[in-house]
Formats: structure tokens, C-alpha cells, sequence
């Protein structure tokens, strides 16, 4: 475990603090892409209370503290270019593909984003593909059982699939 | 010949962009611990400590844009696990990557 850790196993409601606050402000914004989903804006709202209702169930969680609030901040400039760019989203087996227009978001953002999101919440395995001849560049996110599930919840994605 | 179908424009690259591509370059080749040959090209495997992935990144950037060919893909292994960097492309890429990359 890393020294700055906030969530933890055994604080299931310290745990879904920490997953809704790093998932809100790093991850929330463009997966918004087509109306920011309610649960974010209320993972917002949490991260500022630590009074949100926790899922017991979760088994991860995500080091708050391992960012400052300048690179926070830098996150969420990032994170607001990828909402904007964000052109498609795909199931996977144990996770998500997101997909981007290559005029509106650049490989250098989505690394900076990998990296910091990595610090935040390590239990992601993350991928960048970029297509050949200036094609669209992919963002995967997969990770262990039941990752895909705390996606889902976590990112609304059900309720943006009936949206769409 | 196999490589006829990639061409690679050198031109794309400034002076100082491509110092910094060989500068990049090095030093990811240093470090490199695995090489994995793959159908349609090869994967580089790195310690996940041991390099940055925003490096690899801007090396990757900087080679699309004198060669655009290549698919690349950039994984980052959970729990700070290693990093790797796929390139391929269509056929004929693999001979074209150990020309380029003295892969063996």
C-alpha cells in the first residue's frame, strides 16, 4: 500500500470516497461525453462531504492523495479535451475501449492521463492503441474481476447506453 | 522486396525533434528487458519503474509522424506492473522493424 493511500479494504466507506473522488474528477468529465452522468456529479459532491453512501462491495480503491491539486487540476483539463474528444465506447471481456478523435486529443494527454489516473487508482491495467495513418487512438480500461462492474456503476454506463 | 512498402519521411521531423527522438530513443533502449515477437510485429517490454510512460509516448509520437504506417499500443500493467509497447502494422512490417530496430 502506498504511504498517501486514503481508501482502504477494511473502510468500505473511506474505499467509495476515494473511488468516486478519483473517478469524478479524473475519469467522470468526458465519459460525459453525451450527458455527464448523475452518478459522477454525485461522486463530486461527495469527494467534498465524505458523507457518500458507500458500495461495501467494492473491492477497489483509489489513493486521493497521491496527486496534488495542481496536477488535479491538470487532470481535469485533460479530462475535459477527452470528453470532447470521445467518438465511441466498446464492451470488453473485463473492461471498456474508448475511442477518440485524433484531432482532439493527443497521444502526450492520454499518456499524462494514464500516468496520473495509474497513481490514483492502480488496479487498472491501461492501454493506448493509435491506429496507423493518423487513424483514432484508443483508450482500454480492464483490470480484474469485477472491474468491469465497478465501471458500469461508477461511470453510469448503463444509463448512458439508454441514452444513446 | 519486402520493406518496398514502407516509406518513412525523414523530413517530417525537425532538426530538434528528431535530437530529441535519438535522445528518446537511447534511452528506452537501454532499458529495454523483453522482446516479443508478435504475428504482424513485435512487443518491447519495460520495468514499470524503470521507464516513463509519457517517454515512451513521445517517442511513439514522434515515430508515427516519419512513419505512419505502424499501429502502436502502449499498455501500462496494473499496480505499477511493466510497461509495454506493441508496434505492428500490415504485412511485411516485421523484416521492415528488425532493419529499423536491429530487432533480433
Amino acid at each position: 500500500m502506498g504511504k498517501h493511500q486514503t481508501g482502504s479494504r477494511r473502510d468500505p466507506g473511506g474505499a467509495v470516497f476515494a473511488v468516486i473522488f478519483c473517478v469524478a474528477l479524473g475519469f467522470g468529465l468526458w465519459l460525459g461525453a453525451r450527458g455527464l452522468p448523475a452518478r459522477i456529479q454525485q461522486g463530486k459532491t461527495a469527494a467534498k462531504s465524505e458523507t457518500q453512501a458507500a458500495n461495501p462491495e467494492s473491492s477497489f480503491y483509489c489513493k486521493t492523495k497521491s496527486l496534488s491539486k495542481v496536477e488535479w487540476a491538470h487532470k481535469k483539463q485533460i479530462s475535459e479535451k477527452m470528453r470532447i474528444a470521445l467518438a465511441d465506447r466498446k464492451e470488453l471481456a473485463n473492461g471498456y475501449a474508448f475511442r477518440f478523435r485524433p484531432e482532439a486529443v493527443s497521444l502526450m494527454e492520454l499518456a499524462d492521463w494514464v500516468t496520473s489516473e495509474a497513481r490514483c487508482c492502480p488496479f487498472f491495467d491501461m492501454g493506448i492503441e493509435v491506429e496507423r495513418d493518423g487513424g483514432f487512438r484508443w483508450l482500454k480500461l480492464t483490470g480484474a474481476e469485477g472491474v468491469k462492474q465497478f465501471i458500469r456503476m461508477e461511470f453510469n454506463l448503463d444509463a448512458e447506453e439508454t441514452k444513446q | 522486396m519486402e520493406n518496398a512498402a514502407f516509406f518513412c519521411d525523414m523530413q517530417a521531423m525537425s532538426n530538434s525533434e528528431r535530437e530529441r527522438y535519438q535522445e528518446l530513443r537511447e534511452e528506452l533502449e537501454k532499458t529495454i528487458q523483453e522482446i516479443k515477437e508478435l504475428e504482424n510485429g513485435y512487443a518491447f517490454r519495460w520495468r514499470g519503474e524503470a521507464v516513463s510512460l509519457l517517454d515512451v509516448a513521445e517517442w511513439v509520437e514522434k515515430e508515427r509522424k516519419c512513419c505512419s504506417f505502424f499501429d502502436f499500443e502502449i499498455a501500462a500493467e496494473r499496480e505499477r506492473g511493466p510497461v509495454w509497447l506493441k508496434i505492428t502494422g500490415g504485412p511485411g512490417v516485421k523484416p521492415f522493424l528488425r532493419a529499423e530496430f536491429g530487432v533480433r
